[in-house]
């Protein structure tokens, strides 16, 4: 190549020229394109995956938080969940009483009422407790720990749950068509009409009548949630089944003779697994939003259990605490945010990866 | 066209019916009982209710029969009632219910309306930036910035305002709708008005932006790689012109889609934004009169909001035949 | 963050260097993909700055080495900066388009053909394609500019009642115009049809919009009725019979020979003196092919310009093209006038690309047919590229790449065959 004909400036020549001269020793003897080194499919997602910092970031956001929910407390065992701290403070309120004697003298006499307060609350951050107490004089640090389990626990479940629905009902939907595709179809339109939250509100008090233990009614609920969410997912698999069925390669499979079981398992689920996967990673953070939205509305876990939705309940009906005491409701929010935002840069850095549009 | 928009109707109707039923049945079933606390209410108050008159009442209010029949019978009566346009009255207000959510639904509206105008304001020229300069440093800042939005929960975001603005700096009212022992009325409210809705709006906004923004950046991207934009550039075509003219065009036929089928929504409410704020808005008052078991308000709010996600759709539909030149419906 | 890196390396498969050599099939390491990927950002970032530049037009100005030609491409390089490592597209093309000729390229899918059209329209998609090295000579018909870089008009108009202004020919260099002086070339005077005329046209504007359009871009002073006069003209001349009807209708309310017309006018309308054909004909129907190229003969005669005509299919080149130059895995294997390629090809590629031709005298019913498919052009070694496919591979064939040899005043050959006759000689 001729140096002078680059359009590069000269100095940055001798760097560039190593990278663009191949730096393989290419031997006559092997093939020429046994010479080219590729990237393994696997690499070139995990590549494309990278090549984004914020999936980078994402991924660090949610093992750390996990980290934190499921590994934090073994190793953080100074207060339980639902342990109060009882080390409350000697309190002295003093009054004024007004007596009046047996000769109708009116005498001021001052007293004063040493009191031990029971329960240690609102207690700013110290080394006892790492954030503090909140109004009930529970640990923050712990509770938000036990809170991210019962989140990331029930979120994980829901997608999961919704997921399963989705593929089964939207796979039969879409390969069997006609009649079948027809009713779940419209069992899809009518589900996606009924609205969230006020239904929701409306199972919660079912659960209440039934008496569900506070520990399980989040779980229950957000199986609920799972039974008007499975329509997005269904939708989804059921287009790409569609589509996927009119392509040349699904049509040789069938005259290669391949049961129904072989050509959906070995032929279609490979096929929506990219999108599902994105689906169900973007849908987590979303699921997180839900768990924590319910349980602000006191329609979750209830006291004295601990949620991240629920810790920022109080703020609702106190201003004092929301005025005052932030490090009472604010480090449950910031949770949310990381858990979700998380969950979304993960998910936007496997859309990226796994698009086949993105290939080059 | 006109065939499709029947046929479409017919099938929302359907769809309607469907989502009725399942919202009474889940309603009748509720343990929160209307009568019941009023009851109680009324022998609290010293006086006794005999046997007689709490069946009269339950009758007066149709939940006498609590049988699978007696539900269905209940749905029924309601259907036919609705059929005649009639509502019913809410149990705790007792005023029609249709009154109630018209009466509360001008403050959602406007609400939604200028949150949702703000936000493609904001978020379309963003998504477009972010897209036009795919991995650079702009996009990465505008997608973090969005992300963030996104990922905050309403009710948590609206508290840190409602702290930041109302209490600790003061500068905005933090409940309500208007000044408490204000006196100003008429054209004077605009003002007290814009102070208490601006927290709401704000909150509304940054949630909302995100997804917006998001799917105008895809949206770009794909035009951005599609052929006729390589035809427009071979053409000669500036950049600008070609990003703006060729490339914004094509983009905008989802954004304009999807902005018809907000339009219904808007009227809905965003419950968790009212509740923060304290505004009037409908979705406030439904959070209120649903815990207290008002089944006439529940059924008709519910309705109402299915209904007006139905419309949506429809006009959706619709509108991607108007802006989109290769559709044609039938 | 060491962590982080931890996971990454272990995600990408890294195995400290030890490449998997038995399967023959090796993939990279993640170590040589941080270094590719590190490498190819610096120079993708020098040379879209190098892009984006602002340079005076005396920067890209230049002389033809022969006067008679229109475009002249010299040592051009064009590659693609991607993970797998830098994908040499073009490697060092040469050859030139005369005035009022038809070159024709040919070559199996993938070896450079369409990528050579776009770097000389320079339509390469950033930051990945760049034009590394190399020229693009071409001589163009400007607008004399004033001062400001307005146009000088000459004071009379046009028939049609344009303004006319003062032009003049000026050579520029494409590869190095900045981005933003591009647009005085493209589509005025070089214009491009796409291979795929389904989705080559924007489906919200009406073909009118479309057309008048390029009128407006590059006319100084064109009106609507000018622009529009200009396109029912246009539509006429590439045969379309009701061009009322046409200037209004949606590109999706017509068929795919009709929006090839509709291209071709739209290429047709500022009058170029080059036309690229990007396979113009590849996704149409054979009656309609055999048309759009009569149209494209047929407008060749009448406008005073040149056609650079990229296909792959050989029948095509025969019939349209002057001068033939057949391309192989990013390099420019032969080349001379069309009668020279077909009566007496002599890369061995050429050859087998003729004998794979289907003919109706043939004896033999089987089809000739090259063995293997075009390398991937990553990491190639310094020997003839097609040295594994070739039937009449020499020991000298493991050598260096053979250079061009000139076997007439017009043709070319890049091949170990006709070095050694030429020394020999």
């Amino acid at each position: 190549m001729d140096k002078d004909k680059k359009l590069i400036d000269e100095n940055s020549a001798p760097e560039i020229e190593s990278a663009l001269e191949n730096t393989s020793t290419a031997d006559t003897d092997t093939p020429l394109d046994k010479n080219i080194k590729l990237m393994s499919p696997t690499q070139m997602v995990v590549r494309r995956f990278f090549r984004s910092k914020l999936s980078i970031i994402g991924l660090i956001m949610v093992i750390s938080l996990f980290i934190f929910s499921f590994l934090g407390p073994l190793f953080y065992t100074k207060w339980g969940e639902i342990e109060l701290d009882e080390s409350g403070q000697i309190e002295y309120t003093s009054e004024t009483v007004q007596i009046t004697t047996e000769d109708g003298k009116t005498v001021t006499v001052k007293q004063t009422v040493e009191r031990k307060l029971k329960d240690n609350f609102l207690a700013p951050p110290s080394s006892e407790h790492i954030l503090g107490t909140d109004n009930e004089g529970y640990d923050i640090f712990v509770r938000l720990m036990y809170g991210g389990r019962i989140s990331l626990t029930v979120s994980f479940i829901a997608v999961f749950v919704i997921t399963i629905l989705g593929v089964v009902l939207g796979g039969i939907a879409g390969y069997f068509g006609g009649v079948i595709d027809n009713v779940i179809m419209r069992i899809c339109d009518v589900l996606m009409c009924l609205p969230g939250i006020p239904i929701l509100l409306i199972i919660s008090t079912l659960l209440d009548a039934a008496n569900v233990d506070a520990k399980y009614r989040i779980y229950l609920l957000m199986i609920y949630l799972t039974l008007f969410s499975w329509p997005g997912t269904a939708r989804l698999v059921r287009g790409q089944i569609l589509s996927l069925r009119e392509q040349e390669y699904m049509v040789a499979a069938e005259a290669m003779g391949y049961s129904t079981g072989r050509k959906i398992f070995k032929h279609l689920v490979p096929n929506v697994m990219p999108q599902l996967i994105v689906q169900m990673s973007l849908s987590l953070g979303s699921m997180i939003l839900y768990e924590a939205t319910l349980s602000y509305l006191n329609l979750g876990v209830k006291p004295p259990y601990a949620a991240w939705g629920t810790m920022i309940n109080i703020i609702s009906t106190n201003t004092d605490i929301l005025q005052n005491h932030f490090n009472v409701w604010g480090p449950a929010g910031i949770c949310i945010v990381i858990a979700v935002l998380g969950f979304n840069f993960v998910g936007d850095g496997l859309r990226d990866a796994l698009d086949p549009k993105m290939r080059r | 066209m006109l065939k499709y928009i029947l046929k479409r109707i017919g099938l929302s109707i359907v769809i309607l019916v469907g989502v009725s039923m399942i919202i009474y049945f889940l309603i009748r079933l509720m343990p929160v009982d209307f009568i019941q606390d009023k009851i109680n209410a009324i022998n609290q108050g010293g006086a006794t209710v005999d046997e007689e008159t709490v069946k009269t009442m339950y009758e007066m209010y149709g939940l006498g029969d609590n049988s699978f029949r007696g539900i269905l019978e209940g749905y029924f009566n309601w259907l036919g009632q609705l059929a005649q346009g009639n509502l019913g009255r809410s149990f705790k207000t007792n005023e029609p219910v249709a009154d109630v959510i018209v009466s509360h639904m001008g403050v959602s509206f406007a609400v939604s309306l200028i949150a949702t105008i703000i936000e493609f304001m904001i978020a379309i020229p963003l998504g477009i930036t972010a897209a036009t300069h795919q991995y650079s440093l702009r996009d990465y800042i505008v997608t973090i910035f969005v992300m963030v939005g996104i990922s905050l929960p309403s009710f948590y975001f609206g508290q840190v305002l409602k702290d930041l603005f109302a209490y600790k700096l003061g500068w905005f009212p933090s409940q309500g709708l208007v000044n408490a022992g204000g006196s100003a009325t008429g054209i004077a409210l605009l003002p007290e008005y814009f102070m208490h809705m601006f927290l709401p709006i704000l909150t509304v906004v940054i949630l909302s932006i995100g997804g917006r923004m998001r799917m105008t950046r895809t949206n770009m991207l794909e035009v951005m790689n599609s052929d006729y934009i390589r035809t427009a550039r071979a053409k000669g075509l500036g950049e600008h012109k070609v990003i703006y003219k060729h490339a914004f065009r094509n983009t905008l036929i989802p954004i304009v889609t999807t902005l018809a089928g907000l339009l219904p929504s808007l009227f809905s409410g965003a419950i968790i934004t009212e509740q923060v704020f304290g505004l009037p808005g409908i979705g406030n008052v439904a959070l209120e009169l649903m815990n207290c078991g008002d089944i006439p308000f529940i059924m008709g709010y519910n309705m109402f909001l299915a209904m007006l996600s139905v419309i949506g759709v429809l006009l959706s539909d619709l509108m991607y035949a108007v802006v989109d030149p290769r559709v044609k419906l039938d | 963050m060491k962590i982080v890196k931890k996971i990454k390396a272990r995600l990408l498969g890294e195995n400290n260097g030890n490449e998997i050599k038995s399967s023959g099939n090796s993939y990279l390491t993640s170590k040589e993909i941080r270094a590719i990927s590190k490498a190819n950002a610096k120079v993708m970032l020098r040379l879209e700055k190098y892009k984006n530049r602002k340079a005076d037009e005396s920067e890209f100005l230049s002389e033809m080495k022969d006067p008679k030609n229109i475009l002249e491409i010299e040592d051009l390089n064009t590659y693609f900066f991607t993970d797998q490592g830098v994908v040499k597209a073009v490697n060092g093309v040469y050859f030139e388009i005369p005035k009022n000729a038809t070159v024709g390229i040919v070559g199996e899918s993938g070896c450079g053909k369409s990528v050579t059209s776009m770097s000389v329209m320079r339509l390469l998609q950033g930051p990945q394609g760049q034009i590394y090295s190399g020229s693009i000579r071409f001589r163009a018909y400007d607008y004399k500019r004033d001062g400001h870089g307005n146009p000088i008009p000459t004071g009379e108009t046009a028939e049609n009642g344009a303004p006319v202004y003062e032009t003049e020919e000026k050579v520029y260099d494409i590869a190095k115009m900045p981005i933003n002086e591009i647009y005085r070339i493209r589509g005025k005077q070089i214009a491009m049809i796409f291979q795929e005329p389904m989705t080559s046209l924007n489906p919200i504007f009406t073909i009118g919009e479309q057309l008048d359009e390029v009128t407006f871009i590059h006319t100084p002073g064109a009106t609507k009725e000018i622009a529009k006069a200009r396109s029912m003209e246009m539509l006429e001349l590439v045969g379309i019979a009701a061009p009322e009807r046409v200037y209004k209708a949606f590109p999706h309310e017509l068929s795919g020979g009709m929006r090839q017309r509709v291209m071709i006018a739209m290429a047709l309308s500022c009058d170029p003196r080059l036309i690229i054909a990007d396979e113009p004909t590849t996704a149409l129907d054979v009656t309609i092919q055999a048309q759009i190229l009569d149209l494209l003969r047929e407008l060749k005669d009448r406008i005073d310009g040149s056609i650079m005509l990229i296909t792959h299919d050989l029948g095509v080149i025969a019939e349209m093209a002057d001068y033939v130059v057949v391309m192989y895995a990013g390099r420019v294997i032969e080349r001379g006038t069309a009668r020279e390629i077909f009566h007496n090809p002599l890369h061995p590629y050429t050859i087998g690309l003729q004998m794979s031709k289907p003919t109706m005298d043939s004896d033999s019913d089987k089809l000739f047919n090259i063995p293997g498919n075009v390398p991937n052009p990553v990491n190639m070694p310094n020997y003839c590229y097609f040295k594994e496919r070739c039937s009449r591979c020499t020991a000298k064939c493991s050598g260096d790449y053979p250079c061009m040899v000139q076997v007439s005043p017009t043709h070319f050959v890049a091949c170990h065959l006709y070095t050694e006759e030429e020394k020999n000689g």
